[in-house]
């Protein structure tokens, strides 16, 4: 965004326990993203994002929440979260620096400031910032150039073609592309058309079908990737996975009354898969799979050693085992990379430089929907 | 390198970090996010106060749609634990829902010691003990609850 910092992707982001919960509370419990495509369970009305409450159900049959006994067909678009979801995405940077910048600031009245006070600065910085974006529009505002561009970014539109909330000024390039591709459903030459093949692909408006992949044979299976756009590589089991991901997420769009870009779904599930391959290398090669069976090394009894410290530390009232002697504290400081619980500004630093190799910053995070010409990464 | 799994994990250790449940931490591996070490203190008021039980979770790229492996590598002496460490608890097996992160896994698991079930025993033992000879047990687990302190400045195993 254009102010250039980028803030975690996590809720706990936020300083404190009401902000945290209000970004939490707009994240679905399964993958901890923020919702796409949130769907609710019509018993219980409990919320998840499409393709994971449909990549559990098959195994669970219930709501992941409550247990309430759930298929498919009880999940129901739940628009208006969506719509929440995608009004804070666009303003969340913006908030999350101003209330920082807030709570960073020193108090020029006192050298420590009480809390209450810290606290009533915080909520009056996220006030103004909630307030120039949601006033009636009709009224005139006078803004400077800088927050004029970010307010047209802001707004958005509902895509006349694929209804799908589009920011204003990205509208005309999202319509060609949305366009174009309303126009390749309806031609009746297809390439993808091929021998009954995956009737997924095509009527796209369809759901494609639950299959049972112990019935087709390798090559059929290797077929059916290769036709839908998937890597056609590995065995059965590894082809079984991918095309049952692909199905997955075409379904969490098309049940959401939305067109899926096959391609792109295609192409961000070889992706990912490359990724989780790619990362179970880099983890073999570092033998950090020895971790689980059991066995201590000394390394592990310094990380033990430091979390027992460390919730020793957090409740200091309540009774240590007093009467045994247990470590001294000095041999456990030795590692300082994993020590990071006694220095809040270390610990903070520590946990950025941890993080954001995992956790693309939102802003960079795109969601798979839309379709994009240009291959991101 | 950022896949859902591991995506899902550093959230996880985010949430602990910041509002750790009472007598429970866990942190990643420092060069694979997948594999955590963690501790577990011994509920306040029951025979395992004090204790300080260690245990390894492994996660694979399925989390959380798969419960991971967790392990005891404390010596426990409990009705649902096994020898090698490995525990037997509903909520890792068939009763798994991908909402649970480590922090519900890691309180559950804390409640399990004080809790048992004693109808799906995985050390018949302790379990034998446990419904037959309450005295008994707890002393047996008073013992476990020692050995767990003497593991942390041994720095060997203390079975």
């Amino acid at each position: 965004m254009e102010s250039g910092v980028r803030h975690l992707d996590v809720a706990e982001a936020w300083p404190t326990n009401a902000l945290r919960d209000f970004d939490a509370s707009l994240r679905c419990a399964i993958c901890s993203d923020f919702f796409e495509l949130p769907v609710s369970f019509r018993a219980c009305r409990h919320a998840f994002c499409s393709a994971c409450a449909r990549r559990s159900l098959p195994v669970l049959e219930t709501c992941p929440m409550c247990r309430e006994p759930a298929t498919e067909g009880d999940l129901m678009p739940n628009k208006a979260l969506e719509h929440a979801v995608e009004c804070f995405k666009r303003v969340r940077d913006e908030l999350l620096e101003a209330t920082l910048s807030g709570e960073a600031a020193p108090s020029a009245t006192a050298a420590r400031p009480e809390r209450k006070v810290r606290n009533q600065r915080q909520q009056s910085l996220v006030s103004t910032e909630v307030n120039s974006d949601s006033e009636d529009s009709d009224a005139p505002i006078v803004l400077s150039g800088g927050a004029e561009n970010a307010r047209a970014e802001a707004r958005s539109a509902p895509c006349p073609v694929c209804n799908a909330s589009i920011a204003m000024n990205a509208m005309n390039t999202h319509l060609n592309t949305c366009l174009v591709r309303r126009e390749a459903l309806s031609s009746p030459s297809r390439k993808r058309e091929r021998s009954g093949e995956g009737a997924g692909s095509e009527i796209l408006q369809k759901k494609m079908p639950k299959l049972a992949y112990h019935l087709f044979t390798l090559n059929k299976l290797r077929e059916m990737c290769k036709n839908a756009g998937l890597a056609a590589n590995g065995d059965k089991k590894q082809l079984e996975a991918r095309h049952k991901e692909f199905t997955t997420r075409v379904n969490a769009i098309i049940e959401y009354g939305r067109v899926p870009d096959l391609a792109a779904i295609a192409r961000e599930v070889n992706r990912e898969e490359a990724r989780k391959v790619g990362a179970g290398a880099k983890a073999r090669m570092f033998g950090f799979a020895a971790v689980s069976n059991g066995k201590t090394s000394d390394n592990s009894n310094a990380v033990f050693a430091k979390l027992i410290e460390e919730v020793r530390n957090r409740s200091k009232t309540s009774s240590t085992a007093s009467g045994k002697d247990v470590a001294e504290p000095t041999r456990i400081v030795d590692d300082a990379r994993m020590d990071n619980h006694h220095d809040d500004e270390e610990e903070a630093e520590e946990e950025r430089s941890l993080s954001e190799d995992e956790i693309l910053p939102l802003s960079q995070a795109a969601p798979r929907y839309v379709p994009t010409d240009d291959d991101e990464e | 390198m950022s896949t859902p799994a591991r995506k899902r994990l550093m959230r996880d250790f985010k949430r602990l970090q910041t509002d750790p449940p009472a007598g429970i931490s866990g942190t990643p591996s420092e060069s694979n996010i997948m594999s955590w070490h963690a501790v577990i203190f011994g509920p306040e008021g029951t025979p395992w106060e004090g204790g300080t039980f260690k245990l390894t979770i492994a996660f694979s790229e399925e989390y959380p749609n798969k419960a991971p492996v967790v392990k005891f590598v404390t010596k426990m002496f409990h009705p649902n634990v096994y020898n090698d460490g490995s525990i037997c608890l509903d909520i890792l097996q068939n009763q798994w829902s991908p909402i649970y992160d480590v922090g519900a896994i890691l309180t559950s698991i804390q409640s399990l010691l004080c809790d048992p079930n004693p109808n799906s025993p995985a050390n018949s033992e302790a379990a034998a003990l446990y419904n037959e000879n309450r005295r008994a047990y707890n002393k047996r687990v008073a013992a476990v609850v020692e050995d767990s302190w003497m593991e942390i400045g041994a720095g060997t195993g203390a079975g």
